[in-house]
């Protein structure tokens, strides 16, 4: 977990997918990115940014059922 | 509501050892036997139950279309198949003490369609045609032979326990895509949009509303409201025991940061006690191990929005 504001431009981890940061709100902690492949910018904390890849398994919630 | 959960790494070994878990758990009647692919091979399966069901898992690579899921989990399936009629492996799992096979149980995290269904039935019909004409050789085989498709959903209640009690190294996600659209207004009580715009403001110390930092601000709050909203609903429904892990949590913050933010007169220090409160709610967020960090930050951003839109968290104006 990135414990410094990334800054506009960074390139780093979200989960295992890399990302562009497009801009930053430090009063929020939240920053607006992008990944690499596609223009559509979403928002995040910055601080579920990384350098590196999330390699750690998870399982997401929509595969154990009762979600639409 | 659709959510749109985001795609998280889940690896072949993660997968299998998660399964072997729950088979454990779910046929521990069964004595359920694992079988380690070391010294010999696993002979085409990962374990087996003294009730003649035998399993095996499978994981396919992320990022495949329904074609291309559909094209793996088939061949994967027959190559399986092909290796539980072989004489090669028949003589291993004779050797294992494997009984009589009654259900072959092919174990994957989720199927999109019924092509496979209908696979494992073709699969099925040619087991028993080989066994009903070479009965001696496929002894092993019982004449009742199916053929099952297990998906995580069939194990959720083994896996809830697992995860949440980390008996397990899998870690549950929960975060879902944001995107930076436009919320759907009518899912928002307009008290509750003008709650998150007072005090958005009041933390920017900037009143302007035609900022579009401010709006995409806003906007993201309350994308993040409703979708919170929804989140803890399927907690609620659906994973009771999460829910109120994190229901309990919020309810107790949720009191501090009231008191927190009534108590502060100062509003040039708006941001700096926002920034305290964002900060100490995600330490007392990570306490929960059995979400990885996308989840703890999702729920972050959605209880903070939750306070944002009722009275929870107060901030004067500038």
């Amino acid at each position: 977990m990135t414990a410094t504001v990334p800054r506009e431009n960074d390139q780093l981890f979200f989960i295992d997918n890399e990302v562009i940061i497009v801009k930053v709100y430090p009063t929020f902690q939240l920053a607006k990115v992008r990944y690499l492949s596609s223009m559509d910018t979403f928002m995040v904390d910055f601080h579920v940014l990384q350098p590196y890849a999330e390699e750690r398994s998870s399982l997401s919630i929509s595969l154990l059922g009762g979600v639409l | 509501m659709i959510l749109k959960f985001i795609d998280t790494p889940l690896d072949g070994k993660s997968w299998e050892k998660l399964m072997n878990s729950c088979y454990r758990i779910k046929f521990q009647d069964e004595h359920f036997t694992e079988i380690p692919a070391v010294h010999g091979g696993d002979a085409g399966i990962e374990g087996f139950t003294r009730k003649g069901r035998v399993y095996q898992c499978y994981c396919p690579e992320r990022g495949y279309n329904d074609d291309e899921l559909h094209d793996h989990l088939r061949d994967k399936m027959t190559k399986d198949i092909g290796k539980l009629t072989s004489p090669k492996y028949a003589d291993r799992l004779k050797g294992l003490g494997v009984p009589m096979i009654k259900e072959w149980h092919f174990v994957i995290p989720e199927y999109k369609d019924s092509r496979i269904i209908s696979h494992a039935e073709t699969k099925r019909k040619e087991v028993i045609a080989l066994k009903n004409a070479d009965p001696s050789n496929y002894d092993y085989i019982d004449e009742d032979f199916i053929i099952v498709i297990k998906q995580a959903e069939d194990f959720k209640v083994e896996i809830s326990r697992m995860i949440r009690t980390t008996l397990t190294d899998m870690q549950l996600n929960i975060a879902i895509h944001h995107t930076t659209a436009a919320p759907d207004w009518s899912q928002c009580d307009s008290e509750k949009v003008e709650n998150i715009k007072r005090k958005v403001k009041a933390v920017r110390g900037d009143g302007d509303e035609l900022d579009e930092d401010y709006k995409e601000l806003v906007n993201m709050y309350i994308n993040s409201y409703i979708n919170g909203m929804e989140i803890l609903k399927v907690l609620r429904v659906s994973y009771a025991e999460v829910y109120e892990d994190i229901y309990m949590l919020e309810q107790s913050y949720k009191k501090e940061v009231a008191f927190k933010t009534r108590m502060n007169t100062n509003s040039s220090i708006n941001a700096q006690l926002f920034n305290e409160i964002l900060d100490d709610f995600q330490k007392k967020l990570e306490q929960f191990k059995y979400l990885n960090m996308a989840s703890i930050m999702e729920l972050k951003l959605d209880l903070i929005s939750g306070w944002l839109a009722d009275c929870s968290m107060q901030f004067r104006s500038r």
